[in-house]
């Protein structure tokens, strides 16, 4: 059952067109591994789909509605079922571990402290930091930071996971560590699509491909022929430079 | 921080101690000296007198165009060129705002005040007075529709009353009302609070009431009599050191000026102060000279600052620590301090240490030194904002330091610097208005000139405030088409 | 014969000890991989090779002089002999590709500028960048940009190239023409030292492997053997990040 419809959806930012007329299905329990040479549009694409960034033309479908058009509060509502990883984990420093996760559970949700405390402590205990929730961000390494990014936003329950190269701004050390807790998340039959640069990632995780350039989507089903035989000439050369 | 503070302390306390004592040794000087004082003989030297006045207070004194020319008319005038006639010296007008000429007074930087200045006793204590040459009467001034409604010193109790600022009506406006007074520096300001109903009345003194009333018909002086006593006794101002000097004013003043000369004076002045004419035409040349002067302080200001701000710029980025330690005291003292003071503190300071200096190098030498300290730490912070990556490629590459900051350091840093010291420059276009208080002809002073010559108090202000808001908003629009012109290289193609 | 020695290098920033009493010494054409986990002083340790950082104590030997008591005007000259390669590329953004290149040459070395230009386009083609010798280094790729900066540091014609982690500041599809460039300065026997996470270049181009952990140094002459067999749990742990 799709989950998610993108119908011909087209963002131009003055004369620089960045997506053109892209049309994708995403099926409940898909692993979307979004794939493509820097600056094609991969990161504008996944950020249309919880409008952070506005579509210039086109039709996001979620739950039978046009997220393109709705409202501001309909978008708050939306945004619950959407979670959302930076590939600047972007959280807030100045509140603790903790409070990070807590935080959207108690002022969006109006969940109770204590049921709201024991929530993002079953997260994090779930990402393996759940040793941190009194310190501040500032503290952590860059991969218990994702990992608590990906806490925050498991924790409001989402139907679907959007990662926006989660793993791009992590020391090369730290890479595994997250990827590890992405790959139990699909494991689990979490929804999910991630824009990434780990080809081993992609290529053992993901269900289906998505490979984008100069603003065009191309989906692959399969993954493993994806790799072995990219039917593209771009994608064979973006390969050749990745692999 | 503390011990820089503690500096500057001392500093402050030197210089202090430099000016009470240069007044010390004057008044030891004028108790020895019996023929002659030091403003005489200052005056017979130099062949002139020179005289401060506030060119703002028709009839006394005021602005106007003489066949094409700005001249300061008023009956002040002739007497203070009765006095030189009869001293046997030229006369020298300096126009400067009121508040200042005590001071100017009091360092030598004018012989004589000549303003309209009735006695005080707290002036007294600043200054010898002569004898008064002229007694003006207070009057009560309000909206010709409320004559009748102060027109008794029991009514005038429940008015709300406006005095200029440390005037000699200022005590006696809070004796005669129950309410707070309202004080404000300047007589044109007082009577547009008037015309706008933000006080009831007005209390000065009847010849500048008088100017009033032939300008507008919205005015009446009521008939409430204030006790005579509060009248002005109008005199002239010299230093505490020249006894022999007021003796030789009080002289002339008592043979050739008190009395039927003065009324005569008197009486052309109103007719001068009242001359119909265009306000653009007649003041235009006013705002032109003023918007020139203005332009003038701040390229000079900025000019020199750029110069001294390099000095302190490299200073602070010294690491020879008493240099930087200098160019930090400097830069925070200036940032720390009024400009209005430090404008007062070069103009009195020059004095005190024995340089005479025009009120326009004054300003403008206060403005460079207080920009100097601005334009330091934007050329500190340009240089600094070039990536620390930069230096460490260049001397990787075998430059040496000095090479590193002519080559890639600078050219990176002018793109952060110029747009920048564009603003200061805007700033100081504005600030500029600081230096009016000492007399420098920019565009505030002839302002103030222009309300105090045409008896509107609303319009001059409006016509500085378009001039400074196009001088402002053109150079920064000029700058801002500069600014693209340097950023070309940074521009990506994705 | 040794062309560089390093001796007990000890690095404190205050408490904090970033380099411990490291020893080690570089043969002429020597590719030296200098791996470890981030913020364990490999940078640094390059870094104070041309004094842009000073050791606390220790000495640093190049052609019989001790570096580290260089007068500012002997380090001008020594600096022309090691060639730094910068993480974020550090080009000259003020100056055309071709400038880039040639100031050194003509200011530093006092080269005329006919010359200059000539070498300056001679490493650019190297690089394979010479038709971008026009442009500023704003409105080229990353890739582009970091093959100038080796071209411009090879053009000073240096005895070592000191790289400092030149991939990371990359996107991923740019990572791999700049390793080609280095590979082939390798192949041309140039004394190379490498900062890196990139473990295929350490594993294939590199003759010896310096291992860092904690300001600790391990020097392993065979780096396929620290590779297969690492002797030490530290190493152990992080080549299993890693790989």
């Amino acid at each position: 059952m799709a989950i998610l419809e993108i119908k011909d959806l087209h963002k131009a930012y003055g004369k620089n067109t960045v997506l053109k007329s892209i049309n994708a299905e995403v099926e409940e329990g898909d692993v979307i591994a979004i794939l493509g040479p820097s600056g094609t549009g991969k990161s504008t694409l996944l950020r249309e789909l919880n409008m952070l960034e506005h579509p210039t033309s086109g039709a996001v479908i979620f739950d039978d509605q046009d997220v393109t058009k709705a409202n501001e509060s309909g978008l708050d509502k939306i945004r619950q079922d959407l979670g959302m990883v930076f590939q600047s984990f972007n959280l807030f420093p100045n509140t603790t571990v903790l409070d990070n996760v807590k935080i959207a559970l108690t002022k969006v949700k109006g969940v109770a402290d204590g049921e709201a405390t024991a929530t993002a402590k079953k997260f994090l205990d779930k990402v393996g930091v759940a040793d941190k929730v009194d310190v501040y961000p500032a503290s952590l390494s860059g991969g218990q930071q994702q990992r608590v990014a990906i806490a925050r936003a498991l924790a409001m329950n989402p139907k679907i996971m959007l990662f926006d190269e989660p793993t791009s701004a992590l020391d090369p050390e730290m890479v595994g560590e997250v990827l590890k807790t992405m790959r139990e998340l699909a494991q689990e039959g979490m929804t999910m699509l991630v824009v990434t640069h780990e080809m081993g990632f992609a290529r053992e995780v993901a269900s289906k491909i998505w490979f984008m350039s100069d603003g065009e989507m191309t989906a692959y089903t399969d993954p493993a022929g994806f790799f072995e035989n990219p039917n593209s000439e771009r994608a064979q050369n973006f390969l050749a430079k990745m692999l | 921080m503390k011990k820089w503070m503690k500096k500057v302390a001392i500093l402050l306390m030197a210089i202090g101690m430099f000016i009470s004592s240069g007044a010390g040794v004057f008044s030891v000087k004028n108790v020895s000296a019996a023929e002659t004082d030091p403003t005489l003989s200052r005056v017979k030297k130099s062949g002139k007198l020179v005289i401060g006045t506030a060119a703002e207070y028709a009839p006394y004194e005021f602005h106007a165009t003489v066949n094409g020319k700005d001249k300061i008319l008023g009956f002040d005038m002739d007497v203070a060129r009765t006095l030189a006639k009869h001293l046997g010296v030229k006369l020298e007008v300096q126009d400067m705002s009121f508040d200042s000429l005590l001071g100017a007074v009091k360092t030598g930087k004018i012989d004589m005040a000549i303003a309209g200045m009735t006695y005080t006793p707290e002036r007294a204590k600043e200054v010898n007075f002569s004898t008064p040459y002229y007694n003006d009467k207070n009057v009560v001034l309000t909206l010709k529709e409320n004559k009748n409604k102060w027109a008794t010193l029991d009514q005038i109790r429940g008015a709300k009353l406006g005095v200029q600022v440390s005037s000699s009506q200022s005590k006696l406006a809070s004796s005669l009302t129950d309410k707070k007074t309202v004080q404000v520096k300047k007589i044109t300001d007082l009577v547009m609070q008037l015309s706008q109903k933000k006080v009831d009345a007005v209390v000065l003194a009847q010849t500048s009431a008088k100017s009033y009333l032939t300008q507008s018909d919205q005015f009446a002086i009521t008939k409430a009599k204030l006790p005579i006593t509060t009248g002005n006794a109008v005199s002239t101002v010299m230093n505490k050191n020249s006894p022999v000097f007021k003796e030789k004013v009080d002289q002339i003043l008592k043979d050739h000026v008190i009395g039927a000369p003065l009324q005569k004076w008197q009486d052309k002045a109103f007719k001068q102060a009242v001359q119909k004419d265009s306000f653009i035409k007649k003041y235009m040349p006013y705002f032109i000279k003023g918007t020139e002067y203005s332009v003038g302080l701040a390229v000079i200001g900025v000019f020199f600052g750029i110069i001294l701000g390099v000095l302190f710029a490299l200073m602070k980025m010294s690491t020879i620590k008493p240099l930087k330690w200098l160019a930090v005291a400097y830069i925070e003292a200036i940032r720390g301090v009024p400009l209005l003071i430090q404008v007062f503190l070069v103009y009195f300071g020059t004095q005190v240490i024995g340089l005479d200096v025009s009120s326009f190098l004054a300003g403008a030498i206060a403005m460079f030194l207080n920009s100097a300290a601005y334009v330091a730490e934007i050329i500190r912070s340009g240089i600094q904002a070039v990536p620390a990556g930069q230096t460490e490629a260049a001397r990787s590459l075998g430059f040496t330091k000095n090479q590193t900051m002519r080559y890639m350091i600078l050219p990176q840093a002018i793109k952060n610097i110029l747009p920048a010291l564009g603003n200061e420059f805007v700033t100081v276009i504005k600030e500029g208005s600081v230096v009016s208080v000492i007399g420098v002809g920019e565009l505030t002073f002839q302002t103030s000139v222009v309300q105090g010559a045409s008896f509107k108090p609303f319009l001059p202000l409006i016509v500085t405030a378009v001039i400074y808001f196009i001088l402002t908003f053109g150079i920064t629009r000029l700058l801002n088409l500069f600014e693209k012109k340097l950023h070309k290289s940074d521009k990506s193609f994705g």
